[in-house]
């Protein structure tokens, strides 16, 4: 349908052809309408053939619910998916022996370019920031209804069933955007221009690591209408095993955001290492690459393992196979061994990144460089090695060997040592810096604060006595909404803040994101906070009633986030006014910053980045030396054009 | 800030993004390696935990695997690609071209057939999926095993039809083995990355056989 064997595709001439990305303007031309289509057709097709298949078997007879046609049709819907996107255009070349392409044809002006498979990280790091910020709002309406729910113990808005299903696809739909909510739109985006380079080094993979996630939203979100899967983010067996076809909706979302994490970190590892500018010394690389890199590798040597989770899940719910069913052979141990050998690596993939944004924000701000640079980077390699470490505590409940129990809580203590680099080299920097508190900076700020509570509290959760007592109730619960919204979301939006006027070429109002910083700090403290008293009182979580002593403490939180969901809305209608109607134009390097990123010709960058390849001369951090040098020659071609007023 | 005194040093553009694509090719099939090494790590790891396990005894009560015979015919057939893959690059780098695209048509070949075989195999295997530990493993393996085959052998057809459409091209230079342009350097680096990839293949096999039909 949407394969291209037009002129562009070279075939027949002699290789090098241009493409293989899909910014082509005929009228079949792929795009998301045509990877609609061929994702319906192909669902169509795979679930045909999966009623084909299994319609006959005794369990599907005796259910009524045939996971064989469900799962196929979500295969051949992928496949469909990015046949149309025309994402299969140039691997399909390739078998006709042309050489690799790393040409970008150009794009236009207009929006259609956002809503097509394209090769330009830049394109792709802007699709990403729109793609998270919608998996962003989803899973927090969902949050809102959970808590709608937790307005009192008794008078219920849902069932208990769909109660836990929305609690299910909140935490599902969150943790998977998680993890791509600082590499998808800033690592894609910022590394090639941090370090100098015109391309990155997989654009391909870049780009269908962005195409996975809708797909992955759809197919999860799909799964409110088809029963929902109540065994909740983790999904433990037998739960998982007992649930309707919503269960398969959580299995191939995940499995397809996988696939999208390991994309993702396949390209930025091998940009990093390979396509760094002359001059770009390990020593010089920034903070963020640092974390991109400790992200990939990451990312590179966990996700197959859930990848293989899902995937027995999958078969055991499908093929009939009993890895995960004791009375034949299995074990429901299994399913928590796989899955917390990517889940607890997940908690630190979601960490870094939003370190890595704050140390490298933080020095534009306090004019400083950064304290303890080999600190920081060291303290996010050790986090990405220990992560690996850690994964059983997630099992000091569930009936592990009590004798293994205090090698992982030492070795879950011990990461705290990593994170302490971390966040005393953040400390440092601010250490009798000359402060700018701007609207970025003060969601850094946040970081620190929020961080704080998370840190802490995870120090405790480490120990088994804590563990145990705490293990299922809201205090858990609060602990990690501390460290990940606390932590990356805050990043998040301020890395908005911080970047757009190099994204768009639009400002954003100082005044309005302090409005929005202070309200959404205030609101997310205050829904937050009272959840550890809730779960210390004992209020489990994913139970949709509790002890009426308990209500008043709900009732607050639940207002809160009401207030908190009013505070995003906020950032939300603000955005896109500034960026579609008030259109202020960004001065040059806004901030003052010494990173290459602020040194392209033009906002947004021009499409290949830098018109020639920049030559590195210094640091990036090195704000408090008169005598540094600019960090690369083209800064000082630029140079009449630095903003003024701006203490550099 | 300081003036820049010295000269700009002159960046050949075409060789520096060449040199990042050889070291691409590098490091992308040391990734590919490394994924290939956990998705097949959590399978092992499936097979010994649950072995060790032997819930209700379950494991594998009779004893039974899959047919011993198919599944040694499949791992010959990785190892003579491997090994016949390996011969054809040795021949390359005396500049032979003609007999490396003959050794690895010939590797694709087997590589082709160890998959079809597995996916045979697995679909005459002689016991039911959830009759017990083993099989539920088996049954896991098989696909993921002939998959991973079939992506080696779509990244050993693209070097193949590659090295027909290059080869002539470069023939006056000293064919595609010896050739010292770009062109010619990008298809060694990415054979270099498939070999070392189709190497790691064929230790997984030995491994896994020894697993499903040795102990």
């Amino acid at each position: 349908m949407a394969i291209d064997f037009s002129k562009e595709t070279g075939i027949g001439s002699s290789g090098g052809a241009p493409s293989g990305s899909s910014t082509g303007s005929g009228k079949f031309s792929p795009s998301v309408i045509t990877g609609i289509i061929g994702g319906g057709v192909g669902y169509l097709f795979g679930h045909w053939l999966g009623n084909a298949i299994a319609s006959g078997y005794q369990q599907v007879s005796g259910s009524g619910s045939n996971d064989v046609a469900t799962l196929l049709g979500y295969l051949f819907a992928t496949v469909g998916w990015f046949i149309g996107l025309g994402a299969l255009n140039y691997p399909l070349k390739k078998m006709l022996g042309i050489d690799p392409d790393f040409s970008e044809p150009e794009l236009g002006k207009g929006m259609s370019k956002y809503f097509k498979y394209t090769v330009d990280h830049k394109i792709v790091g802007v699709q990403y920031l729109f793609g998270m910020l919608v998996y962003f709002f989803t899973a927090g309406l969902l949050a809102l209804a959970i808590r709608t729910e937790l307005l009192s113990p008794t008078t219920h808005l849902w069932g208990p069933d769909t109660y836990i299903e929305i609690v299910g696809e909140h935490g599902t739909m969150m943790m998977m955007m998680m993890t791509s909510v600082i590499l998808g739109p800033f690592g894609n985006y910022m590394i090639p221009l941090m370090i100098g380079s015109k391309r990155v080094a997989f654009p391909r993979l870049e780009a269908m690591s962005f195409w996975f996630t809708p797909l992955s939203y759809f197919i999860l979100l799909s799964a409110l209408w088809q029963g929902g899967f109540q065994s909740g983010w983790t999904s433990y067996a037998p739960l998982s095993l007992q649930q309707g076809v919503g269960q398969d909706a959580y299995i191939f979302g995940f499995g397809l955001q996988g696939l999208s994490m390991v994309c993702a970190s396949t390209n930025i590892v091998a940009t990093i290492i390979n396509y760094r500018a002359p001059g770009m010394t390990w020593s010089r690389l920034p903070i963020l690459g640092w974390s991109m890199i400790s992200l990939g590798f990451t990312m590179i040597l966990s996700i197959p393992v859930l990848i293989d989770g899902l995937y027995v899940l999958a078969l055991d719910r499908s093929a009939q196979t009993a890895m995960l069913y004791d009375a034949h052979g299995g074990s429901s141990f299994l399913w928590e061994n796989l899955f917390w050998f990517f889940g607890h690596p997940e908690v630190y993939l979601l960490a870094i990144p939003g370190f890595g944004v704050v140390a490298e924000i933080i020095p534009v701000f306090a004019r400083k460089p950064v304290f303890g640079y080999k600190t920081s980077a060291a303290g996010m390699i050790g986090l990405a090695i220990l992560s690996f470490f850690v994964w059983q505590h997630h099992l000091f409940q569930s009936g592990m060997n009590p004798d293994m129990r205090p090698l992982f809580m030492l070795t879950t203590e011990l990461i705290s040592i990593p994170t302490g680099f971390i966040y005393l080299v953040g400390m440092g920097t601010l250490w009798k810096a000359r402060i700018r508190l701007t609207g970025p900076m003060l969601f850094m700020l946040g970081v620190y604060f929020n961080f704080l509570f998370g840190g802490l509290t995870g120090v405790y959760v480490s120990d088994v006595p804590i563990n145990v007592t705490v293990h299922g109730s809201f205090f858990v619960m609060a602990h990690f909404h501390y460290t990940i919204m606390g932590g990356v979301i805050f990043a998040f939006f301020g890395a908005i803040y911080y970047w757009t006027p190099l994204v768009t070429g639009y400002q954003l109002s100082e005044k309005l994101a302090k409005i929005h910083f202070w309200s959404m700090i205030i609101a997310f403290n205050s829904t937050f906070l009272p959840l550890f008293a809730v779960g210390l009182l004992g209020q489990p979580r994913r139970v949709f009633e509790y002890a009426h002593r308990l209500q008043h403490l709900n009732q607050w939180v639940s207002i809160s986030s009401y207030v908190l969901g009013l505070s995003l809305m906020f950032f939300v209608v603000t955005f896109i006014w500034q960026l579609a109607v008030t259109r202020k134009p960004a001065v040059r390097n806004p901030w003052g910053s010494r990173s290459l990123e602020w040194a392209v010709d033009s906002y947004p960058p021009p499409q290949h980045n830098f018109r020639q390849v920049p030559v590195v001369l210094a640091g990036p951090y090195e704000y408090a030396d008169p005598d540094a040098l600019p960090i690369a020659d083209i800064v000082m071609e630029n140079k009449d054009r630095a903003p003024v007023g701006v203490d550099r | 800030m300081s003036e820049i005194t010295e000269e700009r040093p002159v960046v050949d553009e075409e060789q520096l993004y060449h040199e990042a694509a050889l070291g691409s090719n590098w490091w992308g099939a040391r990734i590919a390696i490394a994924l290939s090494l956990t998705l097949f790590g959590g399978i092992a790891f499936a097979y010994f935990y649950l072995r060790s396990l032997n819930s209700h005894g379950l494991w594998d009560p009779h004893g039974q695997t899959a047919s011993t015979l198919m599944g040694s015919m499949i791992l010959a057939l990785i190892l003579l690609s491997a090994i016949v893959s390996g011969y054809g690059n040795l021949k390359l780098k005396k500049g032979l071209t003609l007999d490396w695209q003959v050794a690895n048509i010939f590797s694709l070949l087997a590589g082709v057939f160890a998959a079809g075989f597995q996916i045979w195999e697995l679909t005459r295997i002689n016991f039911y999926p959830g009759a017990f530990g083993y099989a539920g493993v088996y049954v896991a393996f098989a696909p993921v095993y002939s998959g991973v085959i079939l992506l080696g052998m779509y990244w050993l057809e693209t070097l193949i039809a590659r090295s027909f459409r290059s080869n002539a091209a470069l023939a006056s230079d000293g064919g595609l083995g010896l050739s010292r342009s770009m062109k010619a350097e990008n298809f060694r680096s990415a054979n270099e990355g498939f070999s070392y990839f189709w190497n790691f293949m064929a230790f997984a096999s030995i491994v896994f056989f020894v697993m499903f039909y040795v102990l």
